[in-house]
């Protein structure tokens, strides 16, 4: 099979790649440099075979989308390494642009690992979004993750280094590393006010995640939740049924704020220190006490949400856990 | 008669100062002098991140207040306000516009603000979108660090009692999603403002240094928090008050 045609621009290449899905970059790598393999669909067995990444498949939605990909593809293998003889088969134009596209992504990927090799102070990760995700919510978890990398504090709680290890930015986004393999946009129930959710090792961020104003700490307590949500061989930490009656510490019914509806006998709440609730508490609480290179107001937002996350811890022996940890 | 047309005078300006000056483009700061932001990128590399006018979603950005938001010219007209006023509104707007909380300036650039930038600091909040939560509690954290005033202590007592917003997206309307927010905490950020102001009352009665009058200032502010409407301000005020 032989290719010809020429690039498509960068809107429609955008539209396939959202199409497409997660798999084109997850997980683990961003760009163009493996896992090519998207959904099912054998449509094409090609002289790309030829390829050490073996791409298994793709969708082509038109003649000019399949050329594109095959740019894409090309280029990938050219990274690592294409047989000569495959040269042969493709348009020359299409060689040359993937040969270049192969040169520049290699170059990219030189001064990447040059850059993270001098990153020793600020452990900056590469967060691998999908493609559908907005250029506003990548630059607002990126400007959020860079905060968080940049964290440092001589002094952490027991629980802290259990569930975490230092209070250090490289401690969390190795914490989030671990299990976010994925990060992709979608609709988290149907509320903007709904901001992040996982499925799998896959965190989703809805719209909400760049356009509700809260204070950084709260979105990215949101974020570090949700990735302790991700663990499978914890069940992925479920919530569990506030009791019924739910009262609070005077006494009264816990209502939603301004709902009026009762909590009790939702899942909104954790039973142990070590689920999701307890895992944003910690970190923000830590924070919050020891974070030496944060501002006042950071400390004092995680501080503030913190203490909520502690209203949702309802055994006893847990928050007695928390708080001999955190608040004595 | 002359005092009455000198004041109305002032506050015409400082309403055409303020609707000139509501919020953002982005441009440098003017504060060169200041420590740059770490660890979070530099105010200036938010550019181009505000809410996209016109998407669907954006509800935000659809809102009124937000549309009809000049762009202030630098150099233009401000008459009447000093360079001081004008220098701290240009650096929290270049903040705010960042949306990173971990500015240094936070700390360092806004000590010791003078009358005439608190009185314009409240103003700026009162014409703030209630939704821009984390705007103003920013503000209502600043100003409660430049606690002098009686004016300075009945703006707090104010915020406390506000009437609770209803939602994260429109506070005048409570969506149907109310009670699934409640799981998520969003019951601070609803409230922030107000427990902002409670903290830093609470900072004011944990300070050593304080004075029995701001002691009984702030001891005013838990008090008037326990009237609110808004339940996670009384429990955050009876929690102080322990």
């Amino acid at each position: 099979m032989k290719l010809v045609g020429m690039i498509l621009d960068d809107s429609e290449l955008d539209r396939i790649l959202a199409h497409a899905g997660c798999p084109w970059i997850c997980p683990k790598t961003i760009g163009l440099t493996t896992h090519f393999h998207v959904g099912n669909l054998p449509l094409m067995h090609s002289p790309l075979q030829t390829c050490p990444l073996q791409p298994k498949g793709y969708i082509i939605e038109s003649i000019g989308a399949l050329m594109k990909l095959s740019i894409l593809m090309l280029a990938a293998c050219l990274i690592s390494g294409v047989p000569a003889r495959a040269q042969d088969v493709f348009d020359p134009s299409v060689w040359a642009q993937s040969e270049k596209l192969g040169k520049d992504i290699r170059a990219v990927k030189a001064r990447a690992e040059a850059d993270r090799a001098s990153l020793t102070e600020s452990a900056a990760l590469p967060l691998p979004f999908a493609p559908s995700v907005t250029f506003e919510i990548r630059a607002q978890m990126s400007d959020d993750m860079e905060f968080v990398s940049a964290i440092r504090a001589e002094e952490s709680s027991g629980l802290h280094r259990n569930i975490f290890g230092s209070v250090d930015g490289r401690d969390y986004l190795r914490f989030f590393s671990d299990r976010i393999e994925c990060i992709d946009m979608g609709r988290c129930g149907n509320s903007i006010a709904s901001v992040a959710c996982v499925r799998g090792s896959k965190m989703v961020l809805a719209k909400g995640y760049s356009l509700l104003n809260i204070p950084q700490i709260a979105r990215i307590g949101i974020v570090f939740h949700e990735a302790r949500h991700a663990e499978n061989v914890h069940d992925n930490w479920p919530h569990v049924l506030c009791p019924e009656p739910f009262k609070d510490d005077s006494g009264n019914d816990v209502r939603g704020i301004f709902s009026g509806e009762l909590m009790a006998g939702e899942y909104a709440c954790d039973t142990t220190p070590f689920g999701a609730y307890g895992t944003g508490l910690v970190m923000l609480k830590n924070i919050s006490k020891h974070c030496e290179n944060c501002t006042d107001k950071v400390k004092m937002d995680a501080g503030l949400y913190a203490d909520d996350h502690l209203r949702r811890i309802i055994d006893p022996a847990a928050v007695k856990t928390i708080q001999d940890d955190l608040y004595r | 008669m002359k005092r009455a047309v000198l004041a109305a005078t002032a506050l015409g300006t400082l309403i055409a100062f303020l609707s000139l000056r509501q919020t953002p483009t982005p441009r440098p700061s003017s504060q060169a002098e200041l420590p740059p932001p770490t660890p979070n990128r530099p105010p200036s590399s938010a550019a181009g991140r505000e809410p996209i006018a016109g998407h669907p979603s954006t509800v935000l950005a659809a809102a009124p207040e937000f549309r009809a938001r000049q762009i202030p010219k630098r150099g233009g007209p401000r008459a009447g306000f000093s360079a001081q006023t004008m220098a701290k509104e240009d650096l929290l707007d270049d903040i705010s516009r960042s949306k990173n909380d971990n500015d240094p300036r936070l700390d360092s650039g806004f000590n010791d603000l003078s009358p005439e930038t608190k009185t314009i600091f409240r103003l700026k909040y009162r014409r703030l979108p209630h939704e821009r939560f984390n705007e103003r509690g920013t503000i209502v954290y600043l100003l409660g660090k430049n606690l002098a005033s009686p004016e300075d202590w009945a703006f707090l007592r104010e915020l406390v009692v506000e009437p609770p917003c209803l939602s994260l997206t429109d506070c005048t309307k409570e969506d149907e999603f109310a009670q699934a927010r409640e799981k998520t905490g969003d019951a601070v950020t609803l409230a922030y403002p107000a427990l902002v102001a409670l903290k830093q009352a609470q900072r004011v009665l944990e300070d050593a240094h304080s004075g029995g009058a701001d002691r009984r200032e702030a001891l005013a502010v838990i008090r008037a928090a326990k009237s609110s409407r808004a339940p996670i301000v009384v429990q955050t005020a009876v929690e102080i008050d322990r």
